[in-house]
């Protein structure tokens, strides 16, 4: 074990023993997501470098606060990525907050989540006990896959350390275009679009007009240009990288911010400010303006008739008490076991992602 | 606990009678898995036909104290539906029904005793497929694919089983109904989808499963390369993957295997290859041609001695029946054989490879090797007979040597057939003390009277602590007092 990690083994041991909560920081550039808690900080910002690079295993391996910048450098070099397109929220992010927080950019619903590109994590738990889990190959099924567990886990499981993740070749070209369309546009076309097995890598609805991007072989993407009845989007990199950083004015307006998952295919839910739509309508973010007076509650009410989840995503958090939500009773108490199981005495990150966990 | 004979007596309430077996004779066909090295009959083997028989059984179960163990078709390779003896198997089979295609959304929505092949099946029709495809498809079911996290040839590109399920509905051992995952695309909470699939069915109960189902890709190629040496087509397959190429398929066999399998099923593999690759590519023909020129020229750029490529689909089916066909094949060199399943980084396939061949020599067992060379998953097929005294005891010690190998190199004991009774012992090698204590209290959080499936996947430590004083003295043989709990 490296001096740094064994230095934190020893700091989150003597927290164990004190009975001592840890604020875990990497970055800091996703501290308005989920819950503010106050805890002593425990830095993991030092903790960096890429540990192991194999572009032909697909696989990167990095400690844990490298930022996320140096990967996708690195990656980049050798023509490859992460697939599921991480937001970053500024220079500083880290791999480990990357993780933590699991949030995956536009591409996530055609080329799939973080998580799902987790292969291995060494983490140390709330009793300050370093462990290993997963490792650098795909397949792998020995003993619970502890690893993929602590994307979105938001630290409160476990600190990780050292993060191994599948990486994939960046596509061979890309083609951003924009159509006049509505949410039933959206519905009907992307779902024809992916039964003829197009390379769509993200969609975008916002006031009337639909950006779709398609990624993959540079002749194929020339034929479907021709094809389909649609403007280039100007500077396509910028512009994605403004989708997935919500950092276009529809969102950045916004009083709050509210992040919503459920089926693509669920009608307009008819509020009152304006909702932005990606992954073919399965994430929607509702931008609260200063006028919309609908209250967390009503919100709330009427996601889960829709059968979705509902996040506060930016915004004031002293609105609710659980910003990212609330579980079904059994499957709450069973998260509560779970957070004793890797930290019995509750000092990691505690409340960070539920007031009660 | 009830003798054997009360037992019938003892679920009457929970189903029909008929579907509780518990004579010698009825329960014969239980007595293992595809793992069939050891045998156990279990108190008796339950049979459900719907959510509120699996309720009242595992109700039953929790007040008598009695272990379950869930099967669905059995066909597991490392024991995970091995029965205990004090316990009853509980088998899920007769839940076979899909209760929804929905081809818009692009999900199947099915009970946990529903066959993988049927699913691709019942989506064909809308032109969708399920993508994972473990070699036992045809037999195997859904909840057991997701009790092993199983895989396939194709999950170098599609995923294993926990990148495919959205949905899943379990039973706890307290006979509470859990849902977790979504319909759409992320979880709240902790992604307890990670820790259900392949959990062995330690965790809980299948009741049903929401799948991803893929749209049937427009054109396939398959290419068939030789090699005179087995480096050359690992590092053939390096240089594709390099080249930004993602094969929907890429499996490599070994010279004993392609023997076995042309004289099997005459695919007509070049028998005087060291090795061969079989690439399979998806997609549309654009990208189907770009990619399969650089296949073919990372193949010849490592000394391919031949490429061969299928243009019609039953020459593309010829090439993959051998591929399909290496286990029965093997199955005609041996009356035995044990099939393992480690998974190595790729670059190490050549000092793996001839550390079995030596492991091979100095036992005086044949091993065959195919290989999902894309993800690097090794199986190593040790031949023997289990009517020659100390046959399957040296085919377990070369057995045991390659998964310790396989970790030392950097990989993992397991690729896709799960740990069950078989790899408990590798275990202590792959993990630490406390690794194990942390599995052992994830399985708590759920299971706290430990009566899903115990002693299955995880050792106890006493096991370890025994194992290594056997480990100093290579030659003893693992598995020798199976423990039934």
């Amino acid at each position: 074990m490296d001096t740094l990690t064994s230095e934190l083994v020893e700091q989150i041991s003597q927290a164990y023993h004190d009975g001592t909560t840890l604020r875990i920081r990497g970055g800091d550039t996703k501290a308005f997501y989920a819950r503010d808690i106050t805890a002593d900080d425990l830095q993991l910002n030092s903790l960096q470098g890429i540990v192991d690079y194999e572009p032909t295993e697909l696989y990167i391996t990095a400690y844990a606060g490298t930022p996320l910048k140096v990967l996708q450098q690195a990656l980049a070099e050798k023509q490859q990525m992460f697939a599921f397109e991480p937001p970053a929220y500024g220079d500083a992010a880290t791999l480990g907050g990357t993780v933590a927080c699991a949030l995956s950019g536009p591409a996530r619903a055609y080329r799939g989540a973080l998580r799902d590109s987790i292969l291995g994590a060494e983490i140390i738990n709330g009793k300050g006990q370093a462990l290993r889990f997963g490792g650098q190959v795909m397949k792998n099924v020995a003993g619970y896959d502890a690893a993929r567990l602590m994307s979105g886990a938001f630290g409160t499981l476990g600190v990780m350390t050292k993060i191994s993740l599948r990486v994939m070749p960046q596509p061979e070209a890309e083609l951003s275009l924009c159509f006049e369309a509505t949410l039933k546009d959206l519905q009907r076309w992307e779902p024809d679009w992916r039964r003829r097995s197009l390379p769509l890598s993200a969609s975008y609805l916002e006031d009337g007009k639909l950006y779709a991007r398609f990624s993959g072989n540079s002749d194929f993407l020339q034929k479907l240009k021709r094809e389909l009845t649609a403007e280039s989007v100007s500077e396509p990199e910028v512009f994605w990288q403004s989708v997935c950083e919500q950092k276009r004015e529809a969102f950045t307006q916004a009083k709050t911010l509210w992040r919503i998952n459920l089926a693509a295919d669920q009608a307009d839910l008819g509020l009152a400010s304006k909702t932005l739509y990606e992954w073919g309508g399965a994430l929607r973010w509702y931008a609260q303006n200063d006028n919309d007076s609908l209250s967390p509650a009503a919100l709330a009410d009427i996601v889960q008739k829709s059968g979705g989840q509902l996040q506060l995503f930016r915004g004031d958090k002293t609105q609710l008490n659980d910003p990212m939500g609330s579980l079904e009773p059994a499957l709450q108490q069973l998260h509560h076991r779970l957070k004793l199981a890797f930290d019995p005495k509750k000092i990691l990150n505690p409340g960070r992602l539920y007031s009660w966990c | 606990m009830p003798h054997s004979t009360e037992i019938s007596e003892l679920f009457a309430d929970c189903l029909p009678r008929d579907n509780i077996l518990s004579t010698i004779e009825t329960m014969k066909p239980y007595e293992c898995d595809g793992y069939t090295a050891y045998k156990t009959l279990p108190l008796a083997v339950l049979m459900p036909e719907n959510r509120e028989q699996i309720i009242a059984s595992v109700r039953r179960c929790r007040e008598q104290n009695i272990p379950i163990v869930t099967r669905g078709a059995g066909t597991g390779l490392s024991g995970g539906a091995h029965p205990i003896a004090q316990g009853v198997l509980l088998n899920l089979s007769k839940l076979n029904r899909i209760l929804e295609i929905n081809p818009t959304q692009g999900y199947a929505r099915v009970e946990p005793g529903v066959r993988n092949a049927a699913i691709s099946e019942a989506a064909k029709p809308f032109d969708l497929y399920y993508a994972p495809d473990p070699s036992s498809q045809i037999a195997c079911t859904i909840g057991g694919n997701i009790a092993e996290n199983s895989g396939g040839v194709h999950c170098l590109k599609y995923g294993l089983t926990v990148h495919n399920v959205m949905e899943l509905t379990f039973l706890s051992s307290d006979a509470e109904i859990i849902t977790i995952g979504s319909h759409h695309f992320e979880q709240s909470g902790y992604d307890l989808l990670a820790l259900l699939n392949g959990s062995e069915g330690m965790l809980g109960i299948v009741l049903e499963a929401k799948l991803r189902l893929l749209t049937i890709p427009p054109q396939k190629q398959v290419l068939m390369a030789a090699f005179k040496r087995i480096e050359d087509a690992g590092n053939a397959v390096a240089e594709i993957i390099a080249q930004g190429v993602i094969p929907a398929g890429l499996e490599m066999m070994d010279q004993a295997v392609i023997q076995a399998t042309e004289n099997f099923c005459q695919p007509g593999y070049p028998v005087d290859a060291a090795a061969i690759l079989l690439c399979e590519l998806d997609g549309h023909s654009e990208a189907l041609h770009s990619d399969l020129k650089k296949v073919e020229q990372a193949c010849l750029a490592n000394a391919a001695s031949s490429t061969q490529l299928a243009t019609s689909e039953a020459e593309q089916a010829l090439l993959w029946k051998g591929r399909k066909a290496a286990f029965p094949a093997i199955g005609q060199l041996a009356p035995d054989y044990l099939c393992m399943d480690g998974t190595i980084p790729r670059k190490h396939l050549a000092k793996v490879l001839s550390a079995i061949s030596q492991f091979s020599k100095e036992h005086g067992l044949a091993v065959a090797n195919v290989f999902h060379a894309g993800d690097g998953n090794l199986h190593p097929l040790i031949m023997y007979d289990a009517n020659r005294s100390g046959d399957l005891e040296k085919a377990e010690a070369i057995g045991a040597k390659i998964l310790e190998l396989c970790v030392t190199v950097g990989g993992t004991i397991t690729g896709e057939h799960g740990v069950g009774i078989e790899k408990l012992n590798q275990m202590c090698v792959q993990f630490n003390q406390h690794e194990l204590e942390q599995f052992m209290a994830i399985k708590a959080a759920f299971d706290e009277s430990s009566l899903l499936n115990p002693g299955k996947a995880i050792p106890t430590l006493q096991r370890c602590a025994e194992f290594g004083a056997m480990h100093v003295h290579a030659g003893e043989l693992p598995f020798k007092d199976l423990p039934r709990f």
